[in-house]
């Protein structure tokens, strides 16, 4: 290639020397990492160096203190937000519902807008949270005299209509993740109520309201809260609180609820009912 | 910007073989000082058991509640027959459930997270606890407090809109003291 | 030659078009997180300047800045026009229309996943759309860096090639390999998700997939820095690079060492096992020593350069350097900061001590300091070099362009230090604000007010910035500009080993590296698990 230089004497030993310090490291990290360091483990120490190899790959055994557990003494809901249920959820026919949910007018007012204080207007409710609660009624976690038996009169598809339905009536708005920038968010906000529903309060680890039930926040099947009736609000806040009411999946309502005061509980219904869907 | 000086000053101002010999001195000096980080490393790996989190298990977030062993009445801190302690915490959209877990002092601790849903991350702020928690996996991590007292467990991993209030607290309390302590309040510390 | 001026150009307008308004949103979320006021004082707006600030920085920015610096060293350092123009253009449209299709959902609130997008958390997919487009943009970019470099050695057979075009190509190399995990983690895991087509997602390999570039990214922006360091300092300080070898050396052990060790960002992750966290930890190690080579050989080239203007003594010569030409003032500086940002990288590298500052404030002063002040400092230095030559228009004043780079380093010192402070204090990152009547909270508010008031330092110095570009984009047309020199070495070689002026051979050796550190660490979620967990939009249900 390059007269007078003779490149190849020059180059190979870098060649080989390259290889020999990579190989010469990976070799080093390996056996350092899956023979020498996983054996030193306490009273966990792997038998063997196939096992020590494993263990250094992620296989474990955990014994049987781990693998014996208590039957569940009673679980929360029976729906877990499995692409099929989101699907079954969703698939309701609107107008099939408009015809069921003249059954509903009694309760929950005309249009789904409910004019008694403490029970929920569905008008624009969520579908998955709709079907959802319905589906605990008819499973009993969900305990109210009056909608065990409702629920247990319906079936999954007419949860689906009814929630379709109610959905696309105007009332409560629909919850998303995103909101237009609204000052006064944040712990710098005197009112302490104002803090908590877009706050939080991490003293107590109380996440904000918002930051699942809206405005600007989204959890599946968390209900938006924004012109929900006041007592409605109230009574379940309370409920979650004592463990009357136990039917949120992993215990976000009841922790929070647990952490909450009298006053707070009926400060939060008062702002979220009267709270504007306009953005401030 | 031509600099002003001559730099043919410099030419050969230095020979090759000076540089080739000052430049390996200090390419050995530095492998030589990253070796001795590593055997660092290596030293407190064997000597006092400390490593990165190396089970690998997965599990089905959207089923936690329903089997499993995250199951509402699983959760919190178990006693194991060998005195250990197990704490099993879900981490969700936007708390820890529970939200306080006692465990005592000088016992080996047992951390087991999973993630109901996005990743989240646990804290326990004054130690070296600290990893992630991905969902469709467990975080199992084993430690040991020293000292009793009241530690905070704040997320550590962008979650959502309500990261930043999300926390847990972590009670250390004297090993005996945790022995006498009713079953359902060794679980959870309540409303602490 | 006016295609081969305007193209860098028009790259580096938009690098640094970027870079402000990225900046200004900086300012802004310092002064959310701090006691005190806010103006717009709402978290989830805090999020997204997040996630814009971070995709600038991290995406846009150093990329349309490697590109157009990578343009001008091509032409200027092969002294020939660039071949293939016209695909550059394209790739920098690409690249401009990902940017504005990634931004305008995050500005809209519908896609505050933070420049990490860690699933099963996932945004609009107009967003991880856009990021791909950023990232396809370059890859015109590295393919003609490839073919610039491959061409001239063609045209000169035996000859070295230029250091600076040789560490350049490194890099669009370096990138090349990369960008490939983020980029298979968005087409194939993300936007079929985001788009409707799959509902869950293995969290676990997207974490994984984004590690192989998570590492290697920091390196693809600072290797431009590094350019100047060995390829413009001392010709600007008046004398030479120590040693061309070692310079080459060093690139090399960048692109051969920056990709297996992404699985360091991983230690704290409950999908892969201690024995490859442990193997990629010591190769870590590895690529921590090109840069203990850089320290060396430039400072003993600032070294030679002051004693030829005549220092005297240990220390007289770094007395006698430039201090004055904002090229030498940036290395020097740059290199004060590097240190402890590079000590504090070895920290994070050593496992034990990781779990200590894991995704704390920590973390963020880290690469604030590192990416932010050591490298972003050179980038200016860069530019007040490149603009001028670019431009036809002299600077319009050194003195402005030095005063700015000492408010940027006093800014980014004020900035991270306390920063640190607090992340060794326990403060968790990516927090919008925190409530200061807590006491133990409020112990870090002196800490954040500062980093406040570092961050204004740091924004004046951006204004400054522009405030000289702008001038001296109004000065008059200079008839003659001096050419960019490129600095030559103590004693230039007449060849170099064929190993230190090509990529073949380690190209061979970086992909065998990635594979055994990697094999098995990704193969795993094929083979032997396949954990999906439901995919979870921020903004609404993503199962349609």
């Amino acid at each position: 290639m390059i007269p007078g230089n003779n490149p190849s004497r020059l180059d190979n030993p870098w060649r080989f020397i390259a290889v020999a310090v990579v190989s010469a490291t990976v070799v080093v990290a390996f056996g350092l990492g899956f023979l020498l360091l996983p054996r030193y483990q306490g009273n966990r120490a792997p038998s063997s160096e196939k096992d020590s190899v494993y263990r250094a790959l992620g296989f474990h055994k955990h014994g049987n203190a781990t693998t014996t557990i208590q039957p569940p003494l009673r679980v929360p809901t029976h729906i877990a937000w499995t692409v099929r249920t989101i699907r079954q959820a969703t698939d309701g026919d609107p107008k099939r519902g408009e015809l069921i949910a003249q059954d509903c007018t009694a309760c929950h007012g005309e249009k789904g807008i409910s004019t008694q204080s403490w029970i929920p207007s569905l008008a624009g409710l969520d579908r998955l949270a709709f079907y959802k609660q319905l589906e605990d009624f008819r499973s009993g976690t969900r305990l109210s005299g009056p909608m065990s038996a409702i629920a247990q009169s319906l079936t999954a598809q007419q949860y689906a209509d009814l929630a379709a339905y109610f959905s696309s009536l105007p009332g409560l708005p629909e919850n998303h993740g995103e909101r237009a920038p609204r000052p006064h968010s944040s712990y710098r906000n005197r009112d302490s109520v104002q803090r908590l529903i877009y706050a939080g309060d991490p003293k107590r680890g109380i996440a904000a309201c918002a930051s699942c039930h809206g405005p600007g926040g989204y959890r599946i099947g968390a209900p938006a809260l924004t012109k929900q009736n006041e007592l409605y609000i109230d009574q379940q806040l309370h409920a979650f609180a004592q463990g009357t009411r136990s039917n949120d999946m992993n215990m976000p309502m009841r922790t929070i609820a647990a952490m909450l005061t009298e006053s707070e509980m009926r400060a939060l219904a008062q702002a979220y009912a009267n709270e504007n869907t306009k953005q401030p | 910007m031509a600099s002003q000086f001559n730099i043919e000053n410099a030419s050969g101002l230095v020979s090759e073989r000076v540089i080739d010999k000052t430049e390996r001195r200090w390419l050995f000096v530095m492998a030589g000082m990253l070796g001795m980080m590593l055997a660092v490393i290596v030293l407190t790996g064997v000597s006092q058991m400390l490593h990165p989190l190396s089970d690998v298990e997965t599990i089905n977030p959207a089923t936690l509640h329903l089997q499993g062993e995250f199951v509402e009445s699983n959760l919190g801190s178990a006693t194991e027959p060998d005195g250990s302690v197990t704490v099993r915490i879900i981490a969700e959209q936007y708390m820890f459930v529970p939200q306080c877990a006692v465990v005592p002092a000088d016992t080996p601790v047992r951390f087991r997270l999973t993630s109901a849903d996005v990743t989240h991350g646990f804290f326990v702020q004054n130690t070296n606890t600290n990893a992630m928690v991905v969902p469709g996996y467990i975080t199992n991590v084993t430690t040991s407090f020293a000292r009793p007292g009241n530690y905070e467990m704040p997320c550590d991993e962008f979650c959502g809109f309500g990261h930043h209030a999300m926390a847990a607290r972590i009670v250390v309390v004297p090993k005996d003291q945790f022995k006498n302590l009713p079953p359902d309040e060794r679980t959870n510390c309540g409303t602490q | 030659m006016e295609r081969n001026r305007l193209l860098p150009l028009a790259h580096l307008w938009a690098a640094f078009l970027c870079f402000l308004p990225a900046v200004g949103l900086g300012f802004w979320q310092m002064l959310m997180r701090s006691p005190l006021p806010a103006p717009v004082d709402d978290p989830n707006t805090y999020y997204a300047s997040v996630t814009a600030h971070g995709s600038i920085m991290a995406y846009v920015f150093p990329t349309f800045f490697a590109m157009g610096f990578g343009y001008a060293i091509a032409v200027s350092a092969l002294g020939r026009p660039l071949r293939g123009g016209k695909w550059a253009w394209a790739g920098f449209f690409i690249s401009l229309i990902g940017t504005i299709m990634a931004l305008v959902p995050v500005a809209a609130g519908r896609s505050s996943v933070l420049y990490t997008f860690y699933p099963p958390l996932l945004g609009s997919p107009w967003y991880y759309l856009g990021v791909a487009l950023v990232i396809i943009g370059s890859y015109f970019w590295v393919a003609l860096m490839l073919v610039n470099f491959r061409a001239w050695k063609r045209e000169n057979p035996g000859k070295p090639v230029p250091l600076a075009m040789f560490a350049i190509t490194a890099c669009a190399l370096l990138w090349g390999w990369t960008a490939l995990g983020a980029t298979s983690e968005v087409l194939f895991q993300i936007l079929p998700v985001t788009l409707g087509w799959r509902h869950s997602i293995d969290a676990g390999l997207a974490r994984t997939l984004f590690s192989l570039t998570l590492h290697a990214i920091v390196y693809f922006w600072l290797i431009p820095a590094y350019i100047a360091y060995y390829t413009l300092m001392p010709q600007a300080a008046g004398g030479r690079l120590y040693s061309d070898t070692m310079g080459r050396v060093t690139f090399v052990l960048f692109l051969v060492f920056s990709l297996p060790v992404g699985l360091h960002h991983l230690f704290m992750d409950p999908e892969h096992g201690a024995g490859f966290k442990f193997v990629q930890s010591v190769l870590t190690f590895m690529v921590a020593l090109p840069t203990l080579l850089t320290v060396f050989t430039i400072t003993a080239s600032l070294e030679i350069a002051g004693r030829v203007r005549g220092g005297k003594g240990l220390f007289g010569w770094i007395r006698a350097l430039p201090w004055d030409e904002p090229m030498v003032l940036a290395v020097g500086l740059s290199l004060l900061l590097l240190g402890p940002g590079g000590f504090g990288g070895l920290i994070n590298m050593s496992f034990a001590m990781n779990a200590m500052i894991h995704n704390t404030s920590w973390v963020t002063a880290h690469f604030h300091l590192i990416f932010g002040g050591a490298v972003v400092i050179v980038y200016f230095a860069i530019a007040y070099e490149l603009w001028p030559r670019l431009t036809g228009r002299p600077l319009v004043s050194k003195r402005l362009a030095c005063l700015q780079l000492w408010l940027w380093f006093w800014g980014i010192l004020i900035t991270t230090i306390p920063w640190h402070i607090a992340g060794l204090m326990g403060e968790p990152r990516r927090y919008a604000i925190f409530d200061y009547s807590d006491p133990a909270v409020a112990k870090m508010a002196p800490l954040v007010i500062l980093s406040v008031i570092g961050g204004l330092v740091v924004l004046s110095s951006v204004l400054l910035f522009f405030y000289v570009l702008v001038r001296t984009s109004f000065a008059p047309v200079v008839e003659s500009m001096p050419p960019l020199r490129y600095a030559l070495s103590v004693n230039p070689p007449a060849t170099v080993p064929p190993l230190l002026n090509g990529f073949a051979f380690w190209n061979v050796i970086l992909l065998a590296l990635v594979l055994i550190a990697y094999g098995y660490p990704i193969g795993q979620f094929f083979f032997l698990h396949n954990q999906n967990a439901p995919a979870y939009s921020l903004t609404e249900e993503i199962t349609k």
